[in-house]
């Protein structure tokens, strides 16, 4: 209680900061328009670097920065479609407003260029001190997907196998009982506590400003499960006026190709229909979605029902209080896939499992606040509630509830206009009641502070993070991850960047103490698994050319090597049961290549990305003893895009090598029972864009081509979409 | 080099990644197996020596030399189960399916089969007692899948 007098005094002393604050304050006040057409730009995000002051463009392209404290600024205007423009030494007086007009010139690659999962800080993508991938609303939207992980596989180093994310092949196929790449929504994670695993149907696709993939170590930003990358997804805000949209998507699987393969004789039909409205009231902004989403599937328990309820809300307390409170309810009914009939039907369950289903609800609930403390002093806090219930229907009775909260409390700072730190705390409390995992409980606390600062034309990003963690109210585990990386960009066309970090995960419940059967497999808990950890270093450079053959090209390359120790696999043993074992060391080393070119007069654009792979297991000598199970050694992606005015079209082909290593089912060289085959998809699209109509035409699969990504389980068969999108 | 020109030789680059695209994509897809395939009963009690029974497939019908000649075995029928559909990929040929108990767990049986059939010793014991069935070969064609019914007294 003594103390109180002296919380008083702070309080006062604030209060009298802030008053003084608003009586100074400055005003700039703007309109950004596009270069050549005159047009007002909506949506074009305006910051004062070196401060956390920063506002974006309303309805008719004007943006209002106000409560700033006179001095000297420079104003980033930054917009997908646009490059980015600086305007240098601002000087603003007491009381006084600035008048300032931004004109930006058109990017023809038209892909996003801020991030802030690289480094925790908003930064050009050419400052990034490591591998980032960038996907705008554009690339986004042409692909027409219900669920995101249909988006990102077409990015350089980025695979799935059977739903498992997986970032330059980090974390194979586990089962669903864990994932070294961390989704984050708005930069909050989203991964569930028990399994670790992404839950790509909570994601609101179309509701996307941009997707960042980070591909390198992130434990020291981010924590466990970032050691493989993280995948931030940042949800757009409402527009500055009024807006309706009605999405709608039907399509059709075709029936195989092969009259062995046959098994019904309507495919049905695949259809989304999806409705938002955003508006602003007042200072502050929302929006709210509704989806009905509905497949009879390509195999016979692929087949979904579901409603998905999501909304966002910003809310604007003038320039230095802000908050955004993000909440998502998902419903579903679907088929359980397990395994095939058998290669001579592959589209068929196995009899005994023909009405195996799951029915489930999740819940999602995260927000921020930020306040602004003073230009160069930002607090923000975090928080999420994650809600998850399933149970199986059928041969399979497993029942899942799970509920997480995560919070986390950051400070930032600008010390000057080249020196910038981040520090914060987080604690994550989870809970699950399952049964093949029985009841458990986790808590997490974690503790990390990063630095950058600018020297000439080098950036150097070091920080640290340590998690400690808790398992059934006992200590489990604990590790630190530090990172030092750096960029240096002489010249506007070329950054290079290196980086070397630690990474740790600690084990999840469903690793620990999963008890299950997997056909004649048996799954047994291992509670004395270890956390893993790992080293990453790679080299990368960007280049963006013109004047060659394209009007633009754009060049990434990277080499990496991530050298893993007591990394965690389901690994048989010799009686045939499976444990989660902490297998030794491993090392997944690789280059990555990327390209996008322009073709001339914005006629089209042509990506091609390669990734090769090195995934081995290790002895404890360092020598070479296995390959690593499901990751793809050879990695490539080419996408065309031909536009024809308000016509684009677009063709794109992706191939992955054969898998070299499975683990779940014997192959027999002498019956031909091996299904591992190499993909080579080939998808196309149209698109015809007339203002508030849009129309796309996608086929997925067009040349029906057939593979396993897992034993037992054939990939998707083809799909005809038509899409029409109204926006009003 | 006028933009056309240049369209023409990006477009040419990207066009011949989608043919080998194609070319590449009719050769590797997966297609129609070859096989036999049915469902494995049992009747009577479960002896308690016998973990499971699945039927194993012989190049030649050689009971006493069977490791030697195995091809392949069925999913395992567990104790207590009375009835399992069953799916062998072959190649084309002849062969004869035998139905056989499992001595050991299948799990165990299947974790260690490449050592035990390098062996020569594979845990396992012929249940059919209708020999004729046994000598009666089964001929796989092409993509062709051949129903077998059998069934197991105990």
């Amino acid at each position: 209680m003594e103390k109180l007098p002296h919380i008083r005094y702070l309080v006062f002393a604030t209060f009298l900061y802030a008053n003084a604050v608003a009586q100074n304050a400055a005003t700039i006040v703007g309109h950004v328009t596009a270069a050549g057409s005159g047009e007002s730009l909506i949506g074009a995000n305006v910051s004062l670097i070196g401060t956390f002051y920063g506002a974006a463009t309303d309805s008719e392209g004007n943006f209002l920065i106000k409560e700033l404290p006179p001095g000297s600024y420079t104003l980033l205007v930054s917009m997908i479609g646009y490059r980015n423009v600086t305007v240098d030494s601002i000087i603003v007086r007491a009381g006084e407003t600035l008048v300032q007009e931004v004109t930006m010139d058109r990017d023809v690659l038209k892909s996003p260029q801020i991030v802030v999962s690289a480094a925790r800080f908003e930064q050009d993508i050419m400052e990034a001190p490591i591998s980032v991938s960038v996907l705008g609303v554009r690339q986004i939207f042409d692909k027409a997907a219900f669920s995101l992980e249909e988006v990102v596989i077409d990015e350089s180093g980025v695979t799935s196998v059977k739903g498992q994310l997986n970032i330059r092949g980090a974390s194979g196929y586990t089962l669903g009982a864990g994932s070294r790449s961390l989704l984050l929504l708005d930069g909050v994670p989203l991964l569930g506590s028990a399994a670790g695993n992404i839950v790509w149907t909570v994601v609101p696709s179309s509701e996307i400003e941009r997707v960042e993939i980070m591909k390198s170590a992130g434990s020291a930003l981010y924590g466990s499960s970032a050691m493989g990358g993280v995948l931030n997804i940042i949800t757009r805000n409402a527009s500055a006026s009024p807006e309706n949209k009605l999405r709608i998507r039907l399509g059709r699987y075709s029936q195989p190709r092969f009259d062995q393969w046959r098994w019904r004789n309507d495919p049905g039909l695949v259809y989304t229909v999806e409705a938002t409205h955003a508006r602003p009231f007042g200072d502050h902004s929302g929006w709210l979605r509704l989806q009905r989403n509905s497949t009879p599937g390509f195999t016979e328990l692929n087949w979904l029902n579901a409603w998905n309820l999501t909304g966002k809300l910003k809310l604007n307390f003038g320039s230095r209080y802000t908050a955004v409170l993000y909440a998502n309810y998902y419903s579903e009914n679907k088929g359980l896939e397990s395994v095939w009939k058998s290669p001579a039907e592959p589209f068929e369950a196995p009899a005994i499992c023909a009405d195996d289903k799951s029915v489930g609800q999740k819940f999602n609930l995260n927000g921020f606040g930020n306040y602004i403390y003073s230009p160069r002093v930002v607090v923000k806090a975090k928080a999420a509630w994650y809600d998850v219930w399933w149970r199986n229907h059928g041969t399979n009775t497993d029942f899942s509830r799970e509920q997480k909260y995560f919070s986390e409390l950051q400070g930032a700072a600008n010390w000057s206009s080249t020196l910038s730190t981040k520090a914060g705390v987080a604690l994550e409390r989870g809970w699950i009641n399952a049964r093949i995992f029985g009841v458990h409980n986790s808590t997490m606390v974690a503790a990390y502070l990063h630095a950058r600062q600018k020297v000439g034309h080098w950036l150097v990003s070091l920080g640290a993070r340590n998690e400690q963690y808790y398992v059934d109210g006992e200590y489990l585990d604990g590790a630190l991850a530090p990172s030092l990386a750096v960029n240096w960009r002489r010249y506007d066309w070329l950054s290079l960047r290196s980086s070397v970090g630690g990474g740790f995960r600690v084990p999840t419940i469903a690793e620990m103490f999963s008890h299950s059967q997997l056909n004649v497999f048996k799954v047994e808990p291992n509670p004395d698994l270890k956390t893993e950890a790992s080293v990453s270093f790679e080299a990368g450079g960007t280049m963006i050319l013109s004047g060659l053959v394209f009007d633009q090209v754009r060049l990434d390359g990277a080499v990496f090597v991530n050298r893993f120790n007591q990394i965690i696999e389901p690994v048989p043993d010799n009686l045939g049961i499976i444990h989660f074992e902490n297998i030794t060391d491993a090392r997944i080393a690789g280059q990555e290549l990327s390209l996008s070119a322009v073709l001339p007069a914005e006629r089209g654009l042509i990506k091609v990305a390669y990734t090769h792979l090195d995934p081995v297991i290790l002895s404890l000598a360092g020598n070479v003893i296995d390959t690593l199970s499901y990751r793809y050694r050879h990695n490539l992606q080419n996408t065309l895009t031909l536009n024809f005015g308000a016509v684009a079209a677009t063709v794109e082909y992706r191939y992955a090598s054969r898998l070299e290593k499975t683990e779940l089912f014997d192959t027999n060289p002498l019956t031909g029972q091996d299904r591992r085959v190499p993909l080579h998809l080939v998808n196309s699209g149209l698109a015809w864009n007339a203002g508030e109509w849009e129309v796309l035409l996608r086929i997925e699969n067009l040349f029906q081509y057939y593979y396993v990504e897992l034993e037992r389980n054939m990939a998707a068969e083809r799909l005809i979409t038509f899409c029409l999108f109204y926006t009003f | 080099m006028t933009w056309m020109a240049r369209l023409a030789a990006g477009l040419s680059i990207t066009c011949a990644v989608v043919v080998l695209a194609i070319s590449c994509s009719l050769k590797d897809s997966l297609g129609p197996v070859a096989g036999v395939e049915g469902e494995l009963q049992v009747s009577g009690e479960w002896p308690d020596s016998i973990k499971a029974a699945a039927l194993i497939v012989l190049d030649d019908v050689v009971l006493e030399d069977a490791a030697d000649h195995l091809i392949a075995f069925s999913d395992p029928l567990m104790p207590g189960d009375t009835l399992i559909p069953y799916f062998v990929q072959l190649r084309p040929g002849r062969y004869y399916l035998v139905a056989a108990g499992l001595t050991v767990e299948p799990a165990l049986f299947l974790a260690n089969m490449e050592a035990n059939s390098a062996d020569g010793d594979i845990p396992f014991v012929i249940l059919d007692d209708d020999l004729s069935a046994i000598a009666t070969p089964v001929l796989i064609r092409k993509d062709e899948v051949v129903q077998v019914n059998r069934t197991i007294s105990f």
